[in-house]
């Protein structure tokens, strides 16, 4: 029986990314200096190397040592609501380089304040105008910091 | 005394006086809001430097770190929920104050200890980093090597978890740090064929998703919602007579919170929690500890801002950040054009010498601020948790996207949050990680150095010099130190079972 099960599954996964990097390590061709005889690849796969043994011996904690204290309840309860707010940040991250900053930001934030369990319409039209809008004037047209744009050289 | 009025010249400056009081101001209201911490409050703070100068731009961030790490107390003493970890010792005797009714006595208590351990810091750094600085331009590479990797080991050697996790999370920074083009033959690593990845992860896109943004995920999983009840309280100062019985325990106490400050990888809350142990040990109102007793307030305040000085110890005299908030100094120090280094003091001295100065106003602009933004905390407080998280998520987006005006570099924040909480669900340490990925490019450029100096021989790294050699050896002892440790505690119970069955 594992005695950590969720440490278990992190450390084999980033085993496998070790694994995976190593692999990649030795596919990269492109841009190598001739003149040089230095090899760019050999401290990235030394670390690799410790990588992988590191997740092994902490996988092997997982599997073996039993917890000193039991996971929080909490954090287990609002796996659910997490997965879900962290797909819609990730999806308004996506689109940020098609669609600009505004657009995504405002519909991004307005489902995730609505996930946050904001249900007051005057406190959520109030905090997506300022968060979303007042923000992206106070960065972008205030202190002239450029956010993405719409349309390259537009205002949005 | 030219020098003197030359670095006032530069920190004496209305971007930078606006700066001191907008940071300060700011760390403490973020300090003091429960569950925001130094790290979360310097994430939000970053993407409002970028338009900055170097010390105006700085002077916001060290405002920033020093008042959330006070800020931290007022949640402490009128709430009985520290603001930061920091302030977890402070509730022990700052809460029942304010129980029986001595809240401003409590915050006045607080407000003093943190800014006389501050400035007793500021003197120590002052004194000690041009020292070691000075020592530390005789450093080669094969010793600013040795220097990295004890401070990697270190770091992962306290955190918390264990060693082992903590040395994966510093060798997975220390990879991250490697991808991208490599500077001396140009080869792309890691980059699969991407122009974005090119340039490598960007070092604050990946803070931000680390700590603000997986500090806002974290809340939505631990549902960490409701507002508390505080207790309104203005600061009372306490007298002279009080403090005179007192002051060895706020010197004691700002001594400890500077030697564990300056060491890598521990911090403020272990320092307050030593400083509060030993003033109980060495206090006449020992029995007093843990009922409201102001020794206990003074020395877990004291300590913890004397952490803020030190740890800039070996920052500026090595480069060698000791925790996240100083690789997120050091990280804006990069922003700026500042390579981090054993030399960054002999190669930008005017900056040095003005975050001296700052840290010295910062403290005493915290005893002015103070006294309104107390008075206005119950309001802070009553804004609802989820709009505090919703605030957070769109702060780490604009600190993300204008760093380097890549939009990509939010969707790095955004996986690396992620990634962030899973580590913290599963008690993988980040801050070896973020250390890691300050130190990578530096650790690479000192091994390849040392190993063409060496003829490409590894093994002439640790005969290099005595200094190399103690390093190393040190390294060694941090490693296995606490395994040997941990072997001892189990030989030396059965050794005594064995005693008295003989």
């Amino acid at each position: 029986m594992v005695k950590r099960p969720a440490e278990l599954a992190v450390t084999l996964g980033l085993l496998a990314v070790a694994v995976a990097a190593f692999a990649a390590s030795w596919a990269s061709v492109g841009g190598v200096n001739a003149a040089s005889n230095d090899q760019p690849m050999r401290l990235p796969r030394i670390l690799l190397v410790l990588w992988a043994g590191l997740a092994v011996a902490c996988a092997a904690r997982a599997a073996f040592v039993p917890m000193a204290a039991p996971t929080s309840r909490t954090a287990r309860v609002g796996a659910g609501r997490v997965t879900t707010f962290a797909a819609v940040l990730l999806l308004t991250a996506v689109s940020l380089p098609l669609l600009g900053y505004l657009l995504p930001i405002t519909i991004g934030l307005a489902i995730l304040l609505w996930l946050l369990g904001e249900r007051s319409p005057l406190r959520f039209t109030v905090a997506l105008l300022l968060l979303g809008p007042g923000l992206w004037a106070v960065f972008h047209h205030g202190l002239g910091m450029r956010l993405p744009l719409l349309i390259s050289g537009g205002a949005f | 005394m030219q020098d003197l009025a030359v670095i006032l010249g530069t920190v004496l400056t209305f971007s930078t006086l606006l700066a001191l009081v907008l940071g300060t101001g700011l760390g403490i209201i973020i300090g003091a809001l429960p569950g925001l911490g130094s790290v979360v409050g310097l994430s939000i703070g970053l993407p409002f430097t970028f338009g900055m100068e170097t010390v105006p731009s700085l002077t916001l961030l060290l405002g920033i770190y020093c008042g959330s790490v006070y800020g931290g107390s007022v949640s402490a003493i009128l709430v009985n929920s520290p603001g930061t970890p920091q302030a977890a010792a402070t509730t022990l005797d700052g809460y029942p104050m304010a129980q029986r009714g001595e809240a401003g006595l409590a915050l006045g208590w607080a407000t003093m200890s943190s800014v006389l351990g501050g400035l007793f810091s500021c003197v120590v750094l002052i004194v000690a980093a041009p020292q070691l600085a000075r020592f530390a331009t005789s450093f080669g590479s094969v010793e600013v090597f040795a220097l990295i990797v004890l401070a990697l080991t270190c770091i992962a050697a306290v955190s918390a978890g264990n060693t082992i996790k903590g040395l994966l999370m510093g060798v997975i920074g220390l990879s991250l740090a490697l991808v991208g083009t490599d500077p001396v033959t140009g080869a792309a690593r890691f980059t699969f064929g991407t122009q974005f990845l090119s340039a490598g992860f960007d070092l604050i896109a990946v803070v931000i998703g680390l700590f603000a943004l997986s500090e806002a995920l974290y809340r939505v999983a631990t549902g960490n919602e409701g507002t508390a009840e505080v207790s309104r309280a203005r600061i009372i100062m306490p007298g002279f007579a009080a403090w005179r019985s007192r002051i060895g325990t706020l010197i004691r106490s700002s001594a400890i919170g500077c030697v564990i400050g300056a060491l890598p990888g521990t911090g403020a809350a272990t320092a307050s929690f030593i400083s509060y142990a030993v003033a109980k040990q060495s206090s006449r109102r020992s029995d007093n500890f843990g009922k409201g007793e102001p020794d206990g307030l003074v020395a877990a305040e004291s300590s913890n801002n004397a952490v803020t000085g030190s740890a800039m110890i070996p920052t500026l005299a090595l480069g060698i950040p000791g925790d996240v908030v100083t690789a997120i100094l050091l990280s804006a120090l990069v922003v700026h054009g500042i390579t981090p280094g054993v030399r960054l003091m002999s190669e930008h001295l005017d900056v040095v010498n003005a975050i001296f100065i700052v840290l010295i106003l910062i403290n005493l602009v915290m005893l002015v601020l103070a006294f309104p933004l107390v008075r206005i905390f119950g309001r802070l407080l009553a804004i609802p948790q989820h709009l505090i998280t919703a605030g957070i998520v769109i702060f780490g987006v604009v600190g993300a996207a204008t760093v380097r005006g890549n939009p990509l570099d939010v969707v790095t924040a955004v996986g690396f949050a992620i990634f962030g909480l899973i580590c913290r669900l599963t008690g993988f340490p980040l801050a070896p990680l973020v250390i890691g990925l300050v130190l990578g490019p530096q650790f690479e450029q000192t091994l390849r150095r040392g190993l063409l100096l060496n003829d490409g021989n590894f093994a002439a790294f640790f005969v290099d010099g005595p200094l190399a050699t103690g390093l190393f050896l040190c390294v060694l002892l941090a490693v296995f130190g606490p395994l040997l440790k941990r072997g001892l505690r189990r030989v030396m119970p059965a050794r005594a079972l064995r005693r008295n069955d003989g």
